[in-house]
């Protein structure tokens, strides 16, 4: 062995023991200020008088008489301590990275942050709306509704009387006597404006289909179910169709603000890829799948 | 030897990485399975809707009218795989079908069912806070494609179910499901909440050994992806950490299972959220976990009762009806606490006293006294484990047990009977603990399905009892045997079991699976009379109790007070009366139906899911209505003073009501003329009953009467391969709906039918 390893060596003992030395004499560092809203540091982490506050009103909310002892705020201060330290663990560790469940949590609340921040977006001019609106008119599509007056004839010989009041008809006083004079039924048929499901379980299919295919004002042939026959009459109809934005506001807003909430998260990510430096492998997308999945649902038993 | 430590350095890698790949290609690859996809067509609202397109006639003659009085008809009890005991249902080994996710949930009752309203209400005690979460989005997107909020073609609401057990009498409160008025953030908990104890460790637990859990995916090598998708779901449950106790629930970790212990502890924590919600119990007499000798009292004592959010029952599920109060009970408790076998009468044998039955059936030589001392030690035996009664007699097969502990009486009772836990009960006993203000139940009468496959309202068509019952079954023999254990053989004696020992085998093989599943229906439904659509209008109906339950079919029901108070009163509501009160009743029978789904539906769902989710049957009336054969009245003075029996308050059927119904429905009307001079407070709800049809399961056990034996001979209808998987074991039964009560008290200040605030 020559001498200058030997040398080298010498040398880096001698400033290793300096330093050391230069360590102990100097003693421990002394700790940053505590910020002033923080109740605790731990590792450099403040933990906020709110939180400790929050959390001594929730156990002091807990307690009949709503005192709280120096025993319970310590335990509190020390429950906040420990979670900060798990905390910090967990991320020494990269649960954040490495651990599937914490990832989607982690992913999932960014993406409720993001959405939660469109929510409390400003309200949008009202051309926005507009626009939207227009553009996806088949979201606030309404249902057809209909508001009809039935007459009830019942009986085996229901369909031949309905017929018969039917063409006696020349008015609507003509059709009030009719309905004041004729059976009352069982059922109670919906008197104001309803989906045709409202009058579906309760005329019945076919009834149901008659009011939906009559011209307002006129008044279906006999129409036969078990027990007699109904004459339904159209009183009113709204067919539906693309609500106008006046009265579709709040759905078109709501809407608006899910849209939002998508586009923030688009530029978010384009963002956060253009700052990333992103490395495929070569052919990546062509990888084969290691083992293929089996759909248990197309399984036969 | 260099090239020979290079041989054996290659050849372990080799087999590590061997073992590596294949331990991948078997147990790798788990993974959660999300809440799926809404289907984003427009609801069909009947098949006549397709036809009104032709219309263009927009707005003619239409002025805006208020929002009109109708029926609806939902379901708020329905659970997706989001819960671990419907993950477990699903599995290829019970012969489930796959995952019912909760967008399936939203799309049958859209194509399917054709519901106006439903809840999801998957068990608490295993949603992790992501299911919660994916929960909530679901039903947001389900909201999302039902059209105009304020008459939508459906309502979703979210919920959870709070699913106490305990072991004994004592600790036992039963399932409640809580259901939340709004789908905002702001309308709801940030977590469901649970029970601590027994269904939770049975819900979170692994359910079979790690041995056997590693072999499963080997043995079902192409059917393993769900295998280990349940446990990773099992792992992300344990993964989540207890709340700490103590916390105001506002101030908990958005990440932690909070539980409540009582409905008390629930209740609080509800008001500390302080939103809308509704607790429904449910499930109340049934025996599959309820201990024997339960009884609903200490629910009436003041803090574990909340009248302001119980305001519903629900008195018939897929798991059967709970609704008469019966005088027998599974244990007879003497005055020194001690339970006791109670011997049988005509309408009931005791579980405990078929045991020992089972036993003297198996004394052969054995000198008189000892078969009798073996006989009374089974009786005991039995009595000392309570729910877990069964293993006690070694080799007792379900054909052994004949029809123990059932109603056989009762019309689709719920299995294992606990009249304790009854409806009747309910309504009938009272709480003194005020003497100055006694307190009773005032609860309206809801059904739902129960369902553990995201399919609310199942009960419109009697098809598919593997699929849309909770029955389920090892397929074979060997799963059986695999999973739960060989059947042991037959022995002379009883064996007796104590707690510990329970504890230690896996939760379902401590409860009666195969027995029960003769008991499993297709769901009831629930019917609100609202003033609207909108989700306001159908809480606020629910509120009012304006409300009533069917045991499936779609059966119009509407029940009035015309008369005896100073205004016209209906179901729900609780008036005074000045003179006697006279009522009037009209109901008329559910629709025929006929065969697949209407072609609006067919043409808005493609084939593939219609058949997944629909087994290709929709709801899809007919013109014909089935008929209402008789309404039968129901009278119940709810207890005066503790010590008054409860068996003399409840008359049932008080008065029956035949109905001339030729397809169109019934009206009939009826009077009390004592209700005033009684001077108490009376409740009259009425059943209206529809001609028998075949139903699933209408036959229970199917016994055969011989003689003076009630079930000399029977004919399970097994979950599992035992009965032919196509079987849907259907019988005539009398399908009904209930109506909520009306509460009549004399003289006593007048409450108007619609106000929230008329409980006491």
């Amino acid at each position: 062995m020559s001498a200058r390893p030997l040398w080298l060596l010498g040398v880096g003992a001698a400033v290793g023991a300096a330093l050391a030395s230069l360590g102990l004499a100097r003693g421990p560092r002394p700790a940053p200020p505590m910020p002033a809203d923080a109740v605790a540091v731990v590792n450099g982490a403040p933990i906020a008088r709110a939180t400790y506050a929050a959390a001594l009103a929730a156990v002091a909310g807990d307690r009949r008489d709503g005192a709280v002892d120096p025993a319970v705020r310590q335990r509190v201060l020390d429950r906040l301590i420990e979670e900060e330290l798990l905390v910090q663990r967990g991320l020494a560790l990269g649960l954040a990275r490495l651990d599937p469940r914490v990832r989607a949590d982690l992913v999932a609340a960014v993406l409720g942050e993001v959405v939660a921040d469109a929510a409390l977006a400003p309200t949008p001019a009202p051309a926005e709306l507009a626009a939207l609106h227009d553009a996806e008119p088949e979201r606030f599509r309404r249902a057809p509704r209909l508001t009809v007056t039935t007459a009830w004839f019942a009986g085996l010989d229901g369909e031949a009387r309905a017929a018969a009041a039917r063409a006696t008809i020349v008015d609507d006083a003509g059709w009030a006597a009719l309905r004041g004079g004729g059976s009352r039924p069982t059922v109670v048929v919906p008197t104001g404006a309803v989906p045709a499901s409202a009058l579906l379980d309760v005329l019945g299919p076919t009834a149901t289909r008659a009011a939906l295919t009559l011209p307002v004002g006129a008044i279906s042939a006999p129409v036969v179910t078990s027990g007699g026959a109904w004459l339904v009459r159209v009183e009113a109809r709204d067919d539906g169709g693309v609500a106008a934005l006046a009265d579709a506001e709040p759905e078109v807003l709501a809407a608006w603000r899910k849209r939002e909430g998508d586009r923030r998260l688009r530029a978010l990510l384009d963002d956060e890829r253009r700052a990333a430096r992103i490395q495929l492998a070569p052919a990546a997308l062509a990888a084969p799948v290691a083992a293929a999945e089996v759909d248990v649902d197309e399984v036969p038993r | 030897m260099r090239r020979a430590l290079r041989n054996v350095l290659i050849g372990s890698v080799a087999v590590i990485g061997t073992c590596g790949v294949a331990g991948y290609v078997i147990y790798g690859g788990g993974r959660h399975e999300g809440p799926g996809t809404v289907h984003p067509r427009p609801a069909p609202a009947g098949e006549v809707l397709a036809r009104a397109t032709a219309q263009a006639t927009a707005r003619a003659g239409f002025t805006p009218a208020p929002p009109a009085p109708q029926i609806l008809f939902g379901d708020l009890h329905v659970h997706t795989t989001f819960s671990a005991d419907a993950f477990m249902r699903s599995l290829p080994f019970v012969q489930g079908e796959g995952a019912h996710p909760p967008a399936d949930a939203c799309d049958y009752a859209r194509f399917c069912s054709g519901l106006d309203f439903f809840a999801l209400t998957d068990h608490a005690e295993s949603m992790t806070p992501r299911h919660w979460r994916e929960s909530i989005d679901s039903l947001r997107q389900c909201a999302a494609v039902a059209g105009d909020p304020r008459d939508p073609d459906l309502v979703p609401f979210a919920g959870f179910e709070w699913s106490q057990v305990g072991a004994t009498p004592a600790e036992h409160y039963g399932h409640k499901n809580v259901i939340m008025r709004g789908l905002d953030d702001a309308e709801l908990p940030a977590r469901p909440i649970a029970a601590p104890g027994l269904i939770g460790q049975a819900l979170r637990g692994p359910g079979i050994d790690r041995w056997r859990a590693l072999q499963v995916p080997v043995r079902e090598f192409s059917q393993r992806q769900r295998y280990l998708d349940l446990r990773v779901f099992q792992e992300e449950l344990a993964a989540v950490p207890a709340c700490p106790p103590g916390v105001d629930t506002r101030q908990l970790p958005a990440g932690c299972r909070e539980t409540a212990a009582t409905p008390a502890e629930l209740y609080e924590k509800l008001a500390q959220w302080g939103v809308p919600a509704m607790v429904i119990p449910h499930g109340t007499t049934w025996g599959f976990y309820t201990p024997p000798g339960y009884r609903w009292d200490k629910q009436l004592a003041p803090g574990q009762r909340d009248p302001e959010r119980q305001r519903l029952v629900e008195v018939y599920s897929g798991h059967g009806n709970s609704e008469q109060y019966r005088r027998w009970d599974e244990v007879e408790v003497g005055a020194d606490g001690v339970a006791r076998c109670p011997a049988p009468t005509a309408d009931h044998e005791a579980c405990c006293w078929r045991a020992g039955e089972i036993i003297r059936g198996r004394c052969g030589a054995t000198p008189a006294a000892e078969c009798e001392a073996r006989v009374e030690a089974a009786r005991a035996n039995y009595v000392a484990v309570g729910v877990a009664g069964h293993l006690t007699v070694p080799g007792a097969t379900v054909t052994d047990w004949k029809d123990c502990g059932q109603c056989r009486d009762c019309v689709a009772p719920t299995f294992n009977y606990r009249p304790g836990g009854s409806i009747q009960y309910m309504l009938a006993r009272g709480d003194f603990a005020d003497p100055a203000r006694p307190y009773h139940e005032r609860m309206g009468l809801i059904a739902s399905s129960d369902n553990h496959s995201a399919r609310p309202g199942t009960g419109y068509k009697e098809i598919e009892r593997r699929k849309l019952t909770e029955t389920v079954g090892a397929r074979s023999a060997h799963w059986r045997d695999f999973f739960m254990g060989a059947p042991t053989a037959p022995r002379p004696t009883s064996e007796p079991f104590d707690r510990a020992r329970l504890a230690k085998m896996r939760p379902w093989q401590a409860v009666e699976l195969e027995r029960q599943a003769s008991f499993f229906l297709t769901g009831g439904l629930v019917a609100v009379h609202a003033d609207g659509r909108s989700r306001e209008a159908i809480w606020d109906a629910l509120s009012r109790r304006q409300v009533y339950g069917t045991s499936g079919e779609r059966i119009l029901l509407w029940f009035d007070l015309i008369d005896g108070a100073s205004a016209p009163a209906t179901m729900g509501a609780a008036v005074a009366i000045t003179r006697p009160p006279r009522f009037r009743v009209r109901a008329a029978g559910s629709f025929v139906q006929k065969p697949g789904c209407p072609a609006d539906v067919l043409a808005a769902v493609p084939a593939a899911r219609l058949a997944r989710l629909c087994q290709g049957e929709c709801y899809h009336p007919d013109d014909r209505r089935h008929r209402i054969t008789r309404v039968e009245v129901i009278r119940i003075r709810p207890q005066a003073r503790a010590d008054e029996p409860v068996d003399g308050l409840i008359e049932d059927a008080w008065k029956v009501l035949p109905c001339a119904d030729q397809g169109a429905g019934c009206e009939v009307e009826f009077d009390d003329p004592d209700a005033v001079a009684g001077g108490r407070e009376v409740l009259y709800y009425v059943r209206a009953i529809q001609e028998p049809t075949p139903a699933v399961n209408g036959g229970g056990l199917r016994c055969e009467r011989e003689g003076d034996q009630a079930c000399a001979r029977l004919t399970p209808c097994y979950g599992d391969f035992r009965t032919p998987y196509g079987d849907d074991c259907t019988a005539p039964l009398e399908e009904r709906a209930w109506s909520s009560p009306i509460w009549v008290t004399p003289t006593a200040p007048a409450v108007t039918p619609t106000a929230p605030a008329v409980t006491p």
